[in-house]
Order: C-alpha cells, then sequence, then structure tokens
C-alpha cells in the first residue's frame, strides 16, 4: 500500500495472503502479514503495433512546440527539420491496485518496420511478481526525441 | 454525540466515518494529504438525549513523514436511511494527534465539517461548537 494511505480491514490488498489485513482482535496479533508466493516472470519478443504516420505526427507536434517557443527569438533557433524520435521503450510496471509493486523493467523497441510493428530488442524478467487476479502487468510505450537547442547542444 | 435530537421515527440511522491526515503548517490554514478512509455503516443508537456508536474499526498507514504538525482528522458523517433513501449529513469532526502514540485518548468532536478548517484555520477550529466526543488510539509498529 502506499504511503499516507489509509487501509481498513475490509479493504482488499492483492498480494497479502486471504487479500485482508487480518484483524489484531481476533487473529492474537498485532500485526501479522502473510505474502502470497512471488515468481520471476519473463517476456520475451515483444511486438508493438505503431505506425510511421503516428511517429511523424509525434515528430510534428514537437516541432511546431519548439517553433512556438523560438517565436519572437530571433535567429536564436535550432535546426527545427533535425528532430526525430530515436528512442522507443516499453516499461512494464506491476500495480496491485493500490501502487506499483516491485521493479520496473523496460526494453527498447525497434523504429517501426513498414507495417507499422517495432520489436524488442531483449527479454524482460520481473522479478517476484505477484500471482493474484487483481495484479495486473501495465506496459507503458516511451519515446525519447533529438531537439536541437539554439546554442548548438541537444 | 448531539445534533440528532429530534431524529425521524421511520428513518434507520447508522454513522460512518472518515478518516484523512491534515498538516497546519502546509499552505496558509494547512491542507490535507494522504488517502481519506471510509468506514462501513455502524448502527448508532440513542443513549438519553444523545446518540452513541461504540463499535471498533481498525486501520493501517504507513508514512514517512512524522511531524507533531500533523492531526488525524476523523470526520463523522450521519446517514439517514429512509425506505432505501439514503442521506448524509456531517455530525462533527475530531482533530487528533497522530505522532504522538500516548495510548487510547478521548477528543472533542466540533460542530460542523472539517472543510471548515480550510477557511478559519485549526486554531479556530479548536475554538468551535463541540457536538460530542470521539476514542482513538494509534499505535507504531517497529
Amino acid at each position: 500500500m502506499p504511503r499516507n494511505t489509509f487501509v481498513g480491514l475490509e479493504e482488499v490488498l492483492p498480494g497479502i495472503e486471504g487479500d485482508k489485513i487480518p484483524n489484531p482482535r481476533t487473529s492474537g496479533k498485532l500485526l501479522t502479514v502473510n505474502l502470497l508466493p512471488r515468481a520471476d516472470l519473463y517476456i520475451h519478443n515483444i511486438n508493438m503495433i505503431t505506425s510511421t504516420a503516428f511517429e511523424s505526427r509525434f515528430e510534428n507536434f514537437l516541432r511546431r512546440m519548439k517553433q512556438e517557443k523560438y517565436r519572437g527569438a530571433g535567429n536564436a533557433r535550432g535546426n527545427l527539420n533535425n528532430i526525430v524520435i530515436d528512442e522507443r521503450k516499453i516499461i512494464v510496471s506491476v500495480n496491485n491496485t493500490w501502487r506499483n509493486v516491485v521493479e520496473d523493467a523496460y526494453t527498447s523497441m525497434s523504429s517501426p518496420n513498414q507495417q507499422g510493428v517495432s520489436t524488442s530488442g531483449g527479454s524482460l524478467t520481473i522479478k517476484n511478481f505477484v500471482c493474484h487476479p487483481l495484479v495486473a502487468l501495465i506496459f507503458r510505450v516511451e519515446y525519447k526525441a533529438t531537439i536541437p537547442m539554439p546554442n548548438g547542444n541537444e | 454525540m448531539s445534533g440528532l435530537s429530534v431524529p425521524m421515527a421511520s428513518a434507520k440511522y447508522s454513522l460512518e466515518f472518515y478518516v484523512t491526515l491534515f498538516n497546519k503548517d502546509l499552505g496558509e490554514f494547512g491542507g490535507y494529504y494522504g488517502r481519506t478512509y471510509r468506514s462501513q455503516a455502524y448502527p448508532m443508537r440513542q443513549a438519553g438525549g444523545s446518540w452513541d456508536m461504540d463499535k471498533e474499526d481498525i486501520i493501517y498507514f504507513h508514512t514517512s513523514y512524522i511531524e507533531k504538525s500533523s492531526f488525524l482528522i476523523i470526520e463523522c458523517v450521519i446517514v439517514r436511511d429512509i425506505a432505501g433513501i439514503k442521506s448524509y449529513s456531517s455530525g462533527g469532526y475530531a482533530l487528533c494527534d497522530v505522532f504522538q502514540f500516548k495510548g487510547l485518548e478521548s477528543v472533542d468532536l466540533i460542530k460542523g465539517s472539517p472543510r471548515n478548517i480550510g477557511s478559519g484555520g485549526i486554531e479556530a477550529a479548536f475554538r468551535s461548537a463541540k457536538a460530542g466526543r470521539v476514542q482513538y488510539e494509534v499505535r507504531p509498529f517497529p
């Protein structure tokens, strides 16, 4: 459970035995919580269907955003045509409906091929995955673009 | 708890309480943080001229912030149920020390809604009219 979050005895906490915090009045102990079994998870061959058009639109969006920023800045502008996405990442988190549990894992994806499919460069390992139907894997896509700065840096 | 002196005969009354964290040093009049807990509805019973609810509820939380300027705010919400139609009204709120660990404490229930703290500050809240008492205990775990 996250910090500063009150949890009652009736609330479901996926990941602990019995899904709920045991009542200390009936269990006789103040706070004894047993965790469910955990397992390492391996994810291979991730394919992400995007499209080259989607990425172009995203690059155009960044270009327009920079144009707005440089508007009225005279000659102080970089070469906006050089804005390109140069990294795509898949970040996988494990969430138990209250918060992300265990460490995120990530892998780089290739640029989309002609069919718009990006493929993962390697496999992913999720350590200590909690085996529970309410624990979800969340796939997040992160793009990293290089934007030239007016002083020549990136 | 007072304030329900003329209950409707056909209605069932129960009490929910909402618990949240408040720090008096956040902003001008303090600020809330964390997630509010909402209890189940517990039946209330009439005892003389006032209302009583003697059920115990246990809640847990963990934090890295244990400044004594933080308070636990317990809002008592009266639920009136007439033929399945529920209406909610505030029965008052209590300002409880949270990181003092003084054992079982009994504090005043202040009339009104805890939103009043946002306009008048915590000192004004302590001076407000009282609506009853609340008992609580905060225990640390290693």
